[in-house]
């Protein structure tokens, strides 16, 4: 797989089979951010379509010496700011995805169950934070950015990043340990697995 | 709150978004409709009003090259207004104040 220093120059000169590397490099990754925050699949699409085009738009002011990943992931997660803004978020569950989980072959019927039960809490309890928290509890877990990263991403100080996702992290926590459907054993099955 | 993931919660949230998320990735619909508006954009950079706007910008350029090279100097002032073609000029030059010619020999 190239680097981005050196995608950069050639799309810099026009160089469209280096734009469709650059898409190949971070379209999936991209996709499930936008996928997690909207929970819309076509929303998700749109969103990563237009990520790309922006940055076709604005690749001449990039610094072909760092990575693009944390630029990309500011774009996309901006359009998800301004469609959430434009559009009362529609929340689309986990379940379809969490069902192909559990599709795959388990020990026994009462353990895929359980570990239903303990995805649905997940899902739930991720579906009842804030737009702000959502976005850097995703940058956070599933992109795996750091702290400094994610402010980089959204523009704003660590202060603000860490206060969203302690926030989060109390709110997740209190959620699931209240609901009954989860218990230590579930999350452990969960976590073993 | 620090940035180690070995609490619970944290092991949980992790492993609950990555295994939903694994498997998932846009259609090829997406790319196809980038290359349209990447198309679009190229189109749109090569319309005939574009290309009468750089016509335009050359066309000053020019200009420039001639006052310079005929060592006709505009330089911004308050009586430079009252004739009707240094008026255009400061539209042009998007200045804020009106030009004055002097020819420098």
């Amino acid at each position: 797989m190239l680097d981005d220093a050196e995608l950069v120059p050639r799309i810099q000169n026009g160089d469209l089979d280096a734009f469709e590397a650059l898409y190949g490099k971070y379209k999936n990754e991209l996709f499930r951010t936008a996928l997690a925050i909207t929970r819309d699949r076509g929303v998700a699409e749109e969103l990563l379509q237009d990520c790309f085009l922006r940055a076709y738009d604005h690749i001449d002011r990039v610094d072909a010496c760092s990575s693009l990943r944390p630029w990309l992931h500011r774009i996309v997660v901006n359009l998800s700011y301004n469609w959430s803004a434009k559009k009362r978020l529609r929340l689309v569950s986990f379940e379809d995805a969490f069902d192909r989980l559990l599709s795959l072959p388990r020990s026994s019927p009462e353990r895929a169950f359980e570990r239903q039960e303990v995805m649905k809490v997940v899902d739930d309890a991720i579906r009842s934070l804030s737009m702000p928290q959502r976005v850097v509890v995703v940058l956070f877990y599933l992109q795996g950015f750091s702290l400094v990263e994610i402010a980089h991403v959204l523009d704003c100080p660590v202060g603000t990043v860490k206060s969203r996702l302690h926030n989060a992290r109390k709110g997740l926590r209190r959620r699931l340990i209240a609901d009954s459907r989860i218990s230590r054993e579930m999350a452990y099955d969960l976590l073993s697995s | 709150m620090c940035e180690s993931r070995h609490d619970e919660l944290d092991v949980l949230l992790e492993r609950a978004l990555r295994a939903w998320a694994a498997d998932e990735a846009p259609s090829d619909r997406v790319w196809a409709n980038i290359k349209i508006g990447l198309r679009e954009r190229e189109r749109r950079y090569s319309a005939p009003s574009n290309s009468l706007r750089r016509w335009w910008m050359d066309a000053l350029a020019l200009g420039t090259d001639v006052l310079m090279s005929a060592r006709i100097i505009l330089t911004p002032s308050l009586n430079g207004g009252d004739r009707e073609w240094t008026r255009r000029l400061v539209v042009v030059g998007q200045s804020a104040v009106s030009l004055h010619l002097s020819i420098h020999r």
